[in-house]
């Protein structure tokens, strides 16, 4: 009974933890139904909602040599090692090419299906899928962004107080 | 060691745009005692130091002499076309077929049931609606001439079977001599003539939030199996949060990529900058095979590109080198519409060929719009009236036509007294 009203009070006012995104994908209540897949499991939780149950992620593998790194978007299980996959849907080059551009390949056909299957994306995929367009914005990628902008001008005006201070040291001595 | 996988998936982005630069006549050592002298930095210093020069001297605009033996040696290259290129059906594109089984894709284009030029390419909305009617094709077709000696001159297919050797007697010998040349009128296939693509330019999106976030802009290709080459979405991010679609140069790059044709490369070799080197040594027909590989046949660039080849053949007056290739058609319909007939009648006259003469006429009225002239021509059989009643209506260059006309008219005044004689 003490933890029904805790969650209540919590689902009220907001939960204090740090920002996460939720790993789970919700399901309406009986969706069982719906799905030819016999894999699939339908987990009903404390409040009486419903999530699919699938250990699955999509992550980036990572290949390369030494001082070149280059990603494979990638699903597969949380315990399996980081360059194990059970299917591969893309991939990702952080290095910047000739022209000034970083390429990234995804397989949004296949990305559908295990997104609707429960499979969780990690927070880099989260990103990329983002800044493709495929599905709006990463609130952690706005956050970083917004920092980011916060960082430089403070840097900026920090710049510009001591070159100001110089012109001034000079001009005095 | 890397794995085939990941070895071509990590080519794919990085080993196309490393492009070797020509070192220079300082790029081998000579070994004499004057290099030995040099002993503060070596040979190798001495090669590096060259490169760079040449690449910061290139991207100013200098021109060095070596350029012209580099493009010489594009030019001479024979490149084997491959039906694949028109084929815009990703059940042939896209399949990671070795090659020995794309060759044999390659020389069936009617099996694939689609004779028709509308149904080959999915973008039939460019293609020029003069080009698809049949009556032009059919006459594009018979002045192209079939030259067996031209046409079998290079290996074109690849042997699917032992060669085999039989007895026959002299009409079968005949028989399959014909059946030899209509096999090989599907490697004369016509390229197509489009008209200009028009440039793409949407923007999806604009996120300001992102200004400022990353140094490069991040391109996103669709790799879903079974897409036309044309519905790809191809976006790219850039750096101030602006979500746009690619250009048609990015996409073609994108899809050289991830979905490769034969032969063609992502950065385009020197010949395409400079097109006067190649044709002085009259490499007409290699330089626009390899413009068909590397580029679309919408795309600016082919258009601009064939411009300049046809253009070089019609001044010079060198219509041998295309004759009964693939490329005549092309050509007599570029000068019909944009240019002028005149040199190629010329030079049909000069190489007595009175009936390609008249099915250039023929051609010249079907495109241009009709007038009282057009019903009389259609009615006259005779290609030495036809030529006249064109030179005094809409020749430009009359006199050089009636001089290449005077031998037939001899002929011609005597075969016309005969029959008067007669009645």
């Amino acid at each position: 009974m003490v933890r029904l009203s805790r969650l209540l009070r919590l689902r009220k006012s907001g939960f204090d933890t740090p920002l996460r995104v939720s790993r789970f994908r919700y399901v309406a209540h009986g969706a069982n139904s719906l799905f030819q897949n016999a894999e699939v499991e339908v987990v009903e939780n404390f409040d009486g909602t419903c999530h699919l149950k699938s250990g699955n992620i999509i992550r980036l593998a990572l290949d390369g040599c030494t001082n070149r790194p280059f990603y494979r978007i990638v699903v597969s299980k949380r315990t399996d090692p980081r360059d194990c996959e059970m299917e591969q849907i893309g991939t990702f080059d952080p290095m910047p090419n000739m022209l000034n551009e970083k390429l990234c390949s995804i397989n949004f056909e296949r990305l559908k299906y295990h997104l609707a299957l429960g499979a969780h994306p990690v927070k880099s995929v989260r990103r990329l899928i983002g800044l493709s367009g495929f599905l709006p914005l990463d609130p952690t990628l706005l956050i970083f962004a917004e920092g980011l902008k916060r960082r430089r001008k403070i840097e900026e005006l920090i710049s510009s107080q001591g070159n100001a201070t110089e012109d001034d040291e000079s001009s005095n001595s | 060691m890397m794995s085939l996988r990941w070895r071509i998936l990590f080519s794919l982005s990085s080993r196309r745009l490393c492009r070797t630069v020509y070192s220079g006549p300082d790029g081998l050592p000579d070994f004499t005692r004057e290099y030995e002298k040099n002993t503060d930095t070596s040979w190798e210093a001495r090669k590096l130091k060259n490169i760079r020069q040449r690449v910061i001297d290139k991207e100013k605009g200098k021109k060095f002499e070596d350029l012209e033996k580099i493009v010489d040696d594009e030019a001479r290259r024979i490149a084997p076309l491959s039906h694949f290129i028109f084929s815009d059906d990703p059940a042939v594109c896209n399949k990671d077929l070795m090659l020995g089984q794309r060759m044999e894709i390659l020389g069936n284009p009617s099996s694939d049931g689609k004779n028709n030029i509308k149904e080959k390419y999915s973008k039939s909305s460019n293609l020029d609606p003069d080009f698809i009617r049949p009556e032009v094709q059919e006459i594009l077709k018979r002045i192209r001439g079939k030259d067996p000696k031209i046409i079998f001159k290079r290996k074109l297919e690849r042997n699917k079977e032992m060669p085999k050797i039989q007895l026959l007697s002299d009409e079968q010998l005949k028989q399959k001599y014909e059946e030899a040349l209509e096999a090989a009128e599907k490697f004369l296939e016509m390229p197509p003539v489009m008209t200009e693509r028009e440039p793409i330019d949407e923007e999806l999106a604009f996120d300001e939030k992102l200004d400022g976030y990353e140094h490069s802009s991040l391109v996103f290709t669709d790799i879903s199996e079974d897409l036309n080459r044309n519905e790809r979405f191809i976006v790219v991010r850039e750096t101030n949060g602006k979500l746009r679609k690619a250009t048609w140069e990015e996409r073609d790059r994108m899809l050289q990529i991830y979905f490769p044709k034969p032969q063609r490369d992502i950065l385009k070799p020197e010949l395409f900058d400079d097109l006067t080197v190649a044709l002085k040594n009259e490499f007409h027909e290699n330089v626009l095979q390899q413009i068909l590989i590397h580029f679309d046949p919408d795309s600016a660039n082919y258009i601009n590109l064939t411009k300049q080849v046809y253009d070089d053949i019609d001044e010079k007056g060198a219509f041998e080198l295309l004759r009964s290739t693939r490329f005549f058609g092309g050509l007599a319909f570029y000068l019909t519409k944009h240019k002028s007939i005149d040199n190629l009648l010329i030079y049909f006259l000069h190489s007595k060929l009175l009936e390609e003469a008249s099915d250039l006429i023929n051609l010249y009225y079907l495109i241009k719009p009709k007038s009282e002239v057009s019903q009389q021509i259609q009615d006259i059989d005779d290609a030495v009236e036809k030529v006249k009643i064109f030179v005094a209506n809409e020749a430009i260059n009359a006199r050089a036509i009636k001089l290449a006309l005077n031998p037939f008219l001899k002929s011609h005044q005597k075969r016309t007294g005969k029959q008067r004689s007669v009645q």
